[in-house]
């Protein structure tokens, strides 16, 4: 009952602070003025509010999602879209877009940039996969080597095609400039986290190595490269509409698990919640430390995120590997790490 | 791992190096030597029409404190790369990968940020460098210091820690910027992007002052540094008070690296490729060697460089963006062939 008890309270903070971030903001909106019908107020709640709200509970819920799926695929707690190119190549591919059709809309964009993401990530796990490194720590610091050297590319490109301004608003994630029609992409996540449960069992046998996977009749490439592929695709529908926004990927899904452990189904739930209260409580302390200005949440995320990663770390070094479980089953990409 | 199979079991040789492979290393040298003067009288010359004397002066005056600001900065990351991959007994590291830059980055900001544009520390540049390097040895020698204490010298660990400090230190510098006085932030602005054209003669003399202090202060550590490769244990039955003798070292890798920082910004991966094209070539555990290999193989890489991105691609490249770019492939290639070997 204990584990029940968490989910409920999450979903308890999630809505008392959805409720005051729709609050939150240069125009005072009263909730009696709201509802007595008041034309301008109901315009601002629905054009800015409203959806700023659902970007950020979409963004919450399909960053950690897509942090799970790479971690179970590769059996590795320290892979996420950050540490496994699949945010900078989204970035690429959003510069492509630019480059090649300089009028393209956001559709024809988040196309290019999932395409960029998918592959992006697909190289990077046949790397790591290849060279079957002993020790875990070793595949996020390529992962984040690779990010490098495609957000290298990015920025010479961007650079000899003086794109370097209209590029820079996809390199710093922010939720001022959702509005209504701008942003409605970022639904995409719902139905691919439904399809993600649906296959969750899936995932966490390929996490468990190839042979064990082909004993319990499951494709191993198929189900591998096809997570990969749902991660990525909702990177990408993310970062197309907001920007770039690190570590939630990462450290969503490790917190969850230090309470509910490694099997997906029974995490799924939770840390999905929990994605969406993380962002949201960094959203509404952006918006609130300089009010009227606010600043990007990829900034709040930046700090909160990696004093996190680095406790977490710590306390794992501190407490031995049951502390976190770092390893889900046989690791694939670590090899046989003792 | 690797780094036991890559420096453990040829140690031995570094002690009695046969004659032959002596001579084989003097010959590399002047060859280096050779390659790194050609380099910079490339790039003092190139270009400069010598028929007209002003000219010729004004062309001087422009290029000589550049190259004399590059090879500090070869000589500075060079070292400290060598001297720390040494220390940690990891050919695969370099400070800057341990987001020593962005630090330095962090802590002037944060104190044009804390005492404003209109105090002497802001004004005076000099007195600017000194505030930011004091501040950088303390804090980078007790972050780090704690980091390796913790995580039990775990060289991987530390890796991702910094990695991920690097972004942290980023964050806190961005969310200041955003959060400053736009007249404060132009102050800012032009001198945090101190590029190689705009150094000040006072800047890179106090430089060197300092570098010749850090060199005379480490002079003994130095000379153990050849003992400190062999590992812990052995290093401390020869009789080196090893932690003291690692805490000197490392507070003296940070300043260097504040300096390069402090004159040129952040150019992280030029210390992974100078560091190991020094130990490939060389093949030596000679630290005297070694450091002035990789000094060359930096005053090299960053005039030829520079020289490429100046002629060639007339500007359009930072070479930021070609070091980030071409460093990134070279460590994954490292990482592939020591894979391999191993």
């Amino acid at each position: 009952m204990k584990n029940s008890g968490i989910t409920v309270l999450l979903l308890i903070g999630i809505m008392v602070l959805s409720a005051f971030s729709l609050f939150v903001g240069v125009i005072n909106i009263s909730f009696t003025e709201l509802a007595t019908g008041d034309f301008d107020q109901l315009q601002i709640m629905f054009i800015s509010r409203l959806p700023r709200l659902l970007a950020i509970l979409c963004t919450g819920v399909g960053m950690s999602v897509a942090g799970l799926i790479m971690q179970q695929l590769c059996a590795n707690k320290f892979v996420s879209p950050t540490t496994g190119a699949t945010i900078s190549s989204a970035q690429f591919g959003i510069l492509l877009a630019f480059l090649f059709m300089p009028s393209s809309t956001i559709w024809s964009r988040a196309i290019f940039s999932a395409v960029c993401a998918i592959l992006g990530t697909w190289i990077f796990v046949w790397f790591v996969q290849r060279i079957q490194f002993k020790d875990i720590v070793m595949v996020p610091l390529v992962g984040i080597m690779f990010g490098n050297i495609i957000g290298g590319i990015t920025n010479y490109l961007a650079y000899q095609y003086s794109m370097t301004q209209a590029i820079s608003s996809w390199l710093v994630g922010s939720f001022s400039t959702v509005l209504r029609g701008r942003y409605e992409i970022v639904y995409l996540v719902v139905p691919l986290v439904v399809i993600a449960f649906i296959f969750a069992n899936h995932f966490n046998i390929v996490g468990m190595g190839k042979d064990f996977s082909k004993n319990l009749g499951v494709n191993y490439n198929l189900v591998l490269f096809a997570g990969l592929t749902i991660a990525a695709m909702i990177t990408a529908s993310v970062v197309v509409v907001v920007g770039s926004i690190s570590y939630i990927g990462l450290i969503v899904p490790n917190v969850a698990a230090m309470f509910k452990g490694d099997k997906i189904r029974g995490t799924l739930v939770d840390t999905v919640l929990f994605g969406a209260l993380f962002v949201l409580v960094c959203d509404i302390i952006g918006r609130l430390v300089i009010a009227p200005y606010e600043l990007p949440i990829e900034l709040i995320v930046g700090i909160l995120g990696s004093l996190i990663f680095i406790a977490l770390l710590i306390y794992r070094l501190g407490h031995g590997s049951k502390a976190i479980r770092i390893k889900a089953g046989k690791a694939a990409a670590g090899g046989n790490a003792q | 791992m690797m780094e036991k199979t890559m420096t453990m079991p040829k140690a031995k040789e570094a002690v009695t190096p046969s004659p032959a492979k002596r001579k084989r290393n003097t010959y590399k040298f002047v060859i280096l030597i050779a390659i790194a003067i050609l380099s910079v009288v490339l790039y003092m010359t190139v270009g400069v029409r010598f028929d007209n004397p002003r000219l010729l002066q004004y062309a001087m005056r422009l290029r000589i404190p550049k190259v004399i600001v590059m090879l500090i900065v070869a000589f500075c990351i060079g070292g400290a790369s060598m001297v720390f991959q040494s220390i940690i007994n990891n050919t695969i590291v370099t400070p800057c990968l341990l987001g020593m830059n962005s630090l330095y980055t962090l802590i002037h900001t944060a104190v044009l940020f804390f005492f404003g544009t209109g105090s002497l520390v802001a004004r005076n540049s000099n007195i600017s460098f000194e505030v930011d390097l004091l501040l950088m040895g303390i804090i980078a020698t007790f972050i780090y210091s704690y980091m390796f204490k913790k995580t039990k010298y775990n060289v991987l660990y530390v890796l991702l820690i910094g990695t991920v400090l690097t972004s942290f230190f980023t964050s806190v510098q961005t969310t200041m910027v955003r959060a400053m006085d736009p007249n404060e932030y132009d102050t800012l602005l032009a001198t945090l992007v101190a590029s190689f054209s705009n150094v000040n003669s006072e800047i890179i003399l106090l430089s060197v002052v300092m570098i010749a202090l850090v060199l005379f202060g480490l002079r003994k550590d130095l000379k153990v540094l050849d003992v400190i490769t062999l590992g812990k244990e052995q290093a401390i039955n020869l009789g080196v008070d090893y932690d003291r003798t690692i805490k000197r070292l490392l507070l003296g890798v940070v300043l260097l690296i504040a300096i390069a920082t402090a004159m040129v910004g952040p150019i992280s991966f030029l210390g992974l490729i100078i560091a190991n094209l020094a130990r490939q070539l060389l093949k030596t555990y000679r630290h005297s060697q070694l450091i002035l290999g990789s000094a060359l193989f930096g005053v090299v890489l960053l005039i030829g460089g520079q020289l490429i991105v100046e002629r060639l691609f007339v500007y359009s490249i930072p070479i930021s963006v070609f070091i980030t770019v071409g460093g990134g492939l070279y460590f994954l290639y490292l990482l592939y062939t020591q894979k391999r070997r191993g």
